[in-house]
């Protein structure tokens, strides 16, 4: 069986296994929005600062508010499935295009934070493992528990104060430089001006998460027969480290790491607030205080998709990581 | 034309010398030369919320500071409402008020190029009257538009309406062009509220939810050589602390109804680039008001209402939850109309007399020093209101009124207070606008309160006294015999009290002092920004 | 999802030795640096939350002096005073009440939740087990903090109403965690006994296995206290929280605006977060060390 084919398998097999979830993910969220007080259209005429019944009652008429809830419910899931996420009631837009508009950055902000955790948190769990048991390990552990113990919004203000406000290195928030007109090279570094902080403050969690559990493995794989083995061949270390143990120790991390990119969204939340970020995550909150419901439900259901996804995709890194595991 | 005798910017910075010490504020701008006028460069404004529905108010009120760039109106104002003249270029009002006749301004022309005539006038204002949140009330009356020729056109009036010539500037009554939007339609479907088409100085280029809203210069405008920037950008920052900053680098250039914290001005304005002005919010006149529940057991009772106002100290509450930006509220129609206002509200703090009047309304203190427990709400969309809940809680406490701060968002605070009612009480910020009958009377009266229904009469207010008034007053095309309706008001609703007025919010334009010619009209920072141009430093 | 870090793969079965509370898990807990200098920092926590109204009566939200005082400018203001002239000092010490309140609540429901959900997936399996594992695993997809905020949404931002937030993002670890102790301890011999005897299953969840399966659950909690202590502070920080009570994350919330200035303001009740959940996790470190040897070193 080829590569390519399996991976699409998997992806397929993946795929099929989440729409019930996905569906459970929608209505529960739809039932409990329901339940919120208040609609969108209360929230644009309070917003606007003038209302006239009439004007509420035609735009609740418009986005299909006065149907009752199942009604609306079957509705949504009805448009789903001709694969179209509905418009917002607040925007006036496909939501499709508001979430495309707001996507990448928070890819690019998960992804660097994402990258930037495991990166540093391995090669942190790495030096621990070596030092197991020794001064530095156990420094190192605190730090890492520090690092685990900081609420990701308080060190993104603390960045703020140090790198824009004392230093002036860096921007103290925004997603780049509007209306400069800037293009290639340019344009990259001044997203990586601005997107550096707030990955930093998401990442920082992970970091310690990573190189704890690099710590655990690179310790659990040395003590196993095949390493020492290894090791008793007289390989140099360096190969028996990087080869044996740093990837058998990446599976459990890649485990993690799958996981962690529906809490992301979460944390992207918080980051994006007190960065000032269009991303996603604050999209997700505006929705919700907004009462915008489908907005928030089509964000509910692209990060859903994108966990399994994620998942899928470390199924095969296993794969590729572990020869046990190819086997079968 | 009625003419003020006295300049309300006058009365503005009379009042701010006075109460708050903030003696540079609005002065400082009269002080320094102004260079002349150039071109080039891009203006950055800030915006607090994101225009939602579209960029021009045309069936929505949420793209103040958006519309008039795109989509001028008929008339601008000076600073005390004298209107000049926009897209209008004369104007004359019959004896009794019944017929409007307005010149257009020949030769200008629609951003895709069309001309402008009389018809774009017609099918903005039948859509206007038929749809706008809040000005709808001002062209209400308006029972026909005639359109004789292509520059001109007549409103025929169903009744006076003293206040329409008031009201006619562009951010609250854009033109928009007749060959797109059309009589009848659902304007908030049509994709030109997204993209607008105007004859303003600018125009649409780009908007990035969330993130920004880009304008270009319009190298054709009416009025060369304006504009004089080369576009502006419109920066959407919902948090306070990140446009205090964004102000500081000198990314944000200018933004208008206290975009800052009040706590920060002072020290924005001592950094060398950063300054502010009280100007441009003569037709806004923000108040803060704390309203109760009349359906409310305790609150239907006068005395306790009595009681609660005598407890407030308003003077405290302006310097603490607003920094001393503003003035002690005396009357349900603000200083601001100083053409209705009548200062009836000034009792003094008497502890002694509220207690009295408690005991008198029949709840006793009990054995742990309190009366009752009830809850205040507060609207969300402003960051002093919920200190000035906190204070009110503060200085109940002292009466013993147990009182209970309620977090809610915009959604629960509607849904609660104007669809259920189930509140005690709340305050709120209201613009009370240029004229009472826009702006106040839609808390006051009986005919107002409509459930489900945002800053309308929360209080459930019902006085066939205050009705009688505000509805002559309505259609009174005599100020004198205005003033005299709106005086029968204000006592009215001073001895009933349905609500306090609190505080008059002072609002401030925070600027980069690159930024010249940015507050020339009543409108402020709601205007055309034609003449807005930029130095380098 | 925070999944308890030590563990480098879904819960395994356990070692019935090590299982129990016994003295010697006690002594190695309590030799544990880390987790001494974490009880410390937490009973000192709690003390000063539970002194909280007898040394600072009264409502910390009152206005007591000028705004801006910088810590140590004025010793009656050890911490300062913020920008409407409130005592920061007085606002720490009652926020860590919210924070301890909020955190040992989420933790108490969202492990009573998990272990039902989880004892009877792992117990029952089959049917149920199916069920269940869907259950939590649509929770463990969710994006947490976005639920939570949707429930605060839908009730109001009481403590109580955040903790049960919480909870019910939170539960899905536990539930894990307890299914897959569950599992492989009903296959045990003193189970199989117990049944042949004719104990019910409610008796044999409760009594004979349940006590088996504690340590690894309780080494978690601790991490849930901390976790939960987080995500309020991140709410409070977002305005949804209670206006009458002043929180760790409102005060950071409320200090973020001035922090070109008065940078302190927010600085403080950061570091009481970070020293806070700090020591739960190092408690939680101590107690895995203690409780599960296996993953100890060398």
């Amino acid at each position: 069986m080829s590569g390519l084919s399996r991976i699409l398998r998997t992806l397929r097999r993946s795929t099929l296994q989440a729409i019930p979830t996905a569906i459970c993910i929608i209505v529960l969220n739809f039932i409990l929005l329901q339940m919120a007080p208040g609609d969108a259209v209360d929230v644009l005429a309070a917003e606007s600062g003038a209302a006239t019944l009439e004007g509420m009652a035609a735009m609740r008429e418009r986005f299909g508010l006065n149907a009752p809830v199942i009604e609306q419910l079957s509705a949504y899931l009805n448009r789903l499935l001709h694969l179209d996420l509905g418009t917002s009631a607040r925007f006036g837009v496909p939501i499709a295009e508001l979430i495309a508009q707001r996507l990448p950055r928070t890819l690019l902000l998960m992804a660097l934070a994402l990258g930037m955790a495991a990166i540093i948190g391995v090669a942190l769990g790495a030096v621990m493992s070596s030092f197991a048991g020794r001064l530095s390990d156990r420094v190192l552990s605190i730090l890492s528990l520090l690092f685990y113990s900081i609420p990701n919004f308080w060190i993104g203000l603390m960045l703020i104060v140090l790198f824009s406000v004392k230093l002036g290195w860096l921007p103290s928030g925004g997603s780049g430089s509007i209306g400069m007109g800037l293009t290639g090279w340019a344009a990259l570094v001044d997203q990586a001006r601005y997107l550096v902080l707030p990955a930093a403050s998401l990442a920082l969690y992970y970091v310690a998460i990573y190189a704890r559990l690099t710590r655990a493995a690179m310790l659990e794989v040395r003590a196993q027969d095949y390493v020492r083995t290894a090791q008793a061949k007289g390989l140099p270390p360096l190969v028996v480290n990087v080869h044996h143990i740093l990837r058998n120790a990446l599976i459990p991390i890649t485990t993690m790491a799958g996981m962690h990119v529906g809490a992301m969204l979460g944390g992207a939340v918080v980051v994006e607030t007190v960065f000032s970020l269009p991303g996603l995550g604050r999209l997700a909150f505006e929705a919700v205080l907004g009462r915008d419901i489908q907005v928030l439900l089509g964000i509910l259901l692209l990060s859903s998709f994108f966990v399994i996804v994620m998942n899928a995709l470390v199924d095969l890194l296993h794969t590729f990581l572990d020869p046990k595991i190819g086997v079968h | 034309m009625p003419t003020l005798a006295i300049s309300r910017r006058g009365l503005l910075l009379g009042s701010l010398l006075a109460s708050t010490g903030l003696a540079t504020i609005g002065t400082a701008m009269a002080q320094k030369a102004t260079p002349t006028p150039m071109h080039g460069g891009i203006l950055t404004f800030v915006l607090m919320a994101e225009p939602t529905v579209g960029l021009i108010n045309i069936v929505s009120a949420g793209a103040t500071r958006t519309t008039a760039k795109t989509n001028e109106g008929l008339l601008t104002y000076d600073f005390d409402l004298t209107p000049r003249p926009q897209l209008a270029t004369e104007w004359d009002i019959a004896e009794d008020g019944m017929t409007y006749t307005f010149k257009l301004r020949p030769n200008v022309k629609w951003h895709d190029g069309k001309p402008f005539t009389s018809e774009d006038v017609k099918v903005s204002y039948t859509l206007l009257r038929k749809g706008h949140p809040r000005s709808q009330a001002v062209v209400l009356n308006i029972a026909e538009i005639e359109t004789p020729d292509p520059l001109t056109v007549i409103f025929r009036m169903s009744a006076p309406a003293p206040y329409l010539i008031y009201g006619l500037a562009a951010a609250e009554m854009p033109i928009v062009p007749a060959h797109i939007f059309k009589i009848g339609e659902d304007a908030s479907q049509n994709p030109a509220i997204r993209k607008p088409i105007g004859t303003g100085p600018f125009k649409f280029k780009e908007w990035v939810r969330g993130s920004h809203i880009i304008y270009e210069r319009n190298p054709d405008y009416w009025d060369a050589p304006k504009p004089y920037v080369d576009g502006i950008v419109f920066r959407v920052m919902t948090d306070q602390a990140a446009r205090s900053a964004a102000f500081e680098t000198g990314e944000i250039l200018i933004g208008d109804e206290t975009p800052v914290s009040y706590a920060d001005i002072k020290r924005l304005t001592q950094t060398p680039a950063l300054d502010v002005t009280a100007d441009g919010y003569t037709s806004r006149n923000t108040v803060a008001r704390l309203v109760f529940n009349l359906d409310h057991p305790i609150f239907s009772n006068l005395k306790v209402r009595q009681a609660i106002e005598l407890a407030i100290d308003k003077q405290r509450l302006v310097d603490s939850a607003w920094f001393g930006y503003g003035k002690v509220g005396t009357s349900a129609i603000p200083s601001g109309i100083a053409r209705f206002h009548v200062p009836v509200e000034t009792k003094a703090v008497d502890l002694i007399k509220a207690n009295a009047l408690m005991d008198e309304a029949g709840y006793p203190k009990g054995a742990d020093g309190s009366r009752f427990k009830v809850n205040i709400d507060y609207y969300p969309g402003f960051s002093p209101m919920k200190s000035q809940a906190e204070f009110i809680k503060s200085e109940l406490a002292k009466i013993g009124i147990i009182v209970n701060v309620r977090n809610a968002d915009y959604a629960t605070y509607v849904k609660r207070i104007y669809t259920d009612r189930d509140f005690e009480f709340y305050t709120t910020t209201n613009s009370a606008t240029f004229d009472p009958t826009i702006g106040v009377q839609r808390n006051y009266l009986s005919t107002a309160f409509t459930r489900g229904v945002p800053f309308s009469n929360g209080s459930h207010y019902v006085s066939k006294i205050a009705d009688d008034a505000l509805n002559a007053a309505a259609r009174e095309p005599d100020e004198k015999k205005r003033y005299e309706y709106f005086d029968v008001f204000q006592r009215q609703v001073a001895q009933d009290l349905p609500a306090i007025a609190l505080i008059e919010i002072q609002q401030l334009t925070v600027f980069n002092k690159r930024v010249h010619n940015h507050t020339l009209a009543a409108e402020g920072l709601w205007s055309n920004m034609a003449d807005l141009f930029l130095t380098k430093t | 999802m925070r999944l308890p870090f030590f563990r480098n793969e879904p819960p395994t079965p356990y070692d019935m030795a090590a299982a129990n509370l016994s003295n010697r898990e006690l002594r190695l807990f309590l030799t544990n640096p880390n987790a001494v200098v974490g009880l410390g920092i937490l009973a000192s926590v709690a003390l000063l939350a539970l002194l909280a109204p007898a040394l600072y009566p009264g409502d910390p939200l009152s206005v007591v002096a000028e705004p801006f005082l910088w810590p140590g400018q004025d010793w009656a203001y050890p911490l300062g005073t913020d920008a409407l002239g409130r005592d920061v000092m007085a606002g720490a010490l009652h926020g860590a009440r919210i924070s301890l309140y909020v955190g040992l609540a989420a933790t108490i429901v969202g492990f009573g939740i998990g272990l039902l959900v989880g004892a009877s997936a792992g117990y029952f399996g089959g049917r149920t087990d199916a069920a269940l594992v869907k259950l939590i695993e649509v929770f463990q997809t969710l994006p947490n903090f976005v639920l939570v905020v949707v429930i605060v949404a839908v009730l109001e931002p009481t403590p109580t109403v955040v903790a049960v937030a919480i909870a019910i993002v939170s539960w899905p670890t536990i539930a894990r965690l307890a299914r897959a102790e569950f599992r492989s301890i009903r296959e045990r011999d003193y189970v199989t006994a117990a049944h042949s005897l004719g104990c019910g299953s409610i008796h044999i969840m409760g009594r004979e296995i349940l006590p088996n399966a504690l340590p690894p659950l309780i080494v978690t909690s601790s991490i849930m206290v901390a976790s939960a202590i987080l995500m309020e502070s991140g709410l409070s920080f977002m305005g949804l929280s209670d206006s009458n009570i002043i929180s760790w994350g409102s005060m950071i919330g409320a200090g973020r605006e001035f922090i070109r200035t008065a940078w302190y303001l927010t600085a403080l009740p950061g570091i009481a977060i970070v020293l806070t959940v700090l020591a739960l996790n190092m408690i939680g470190d101590g107690l895995n060390d203690a409780l599960n040897p296996r993953t100890q070193n060398d």
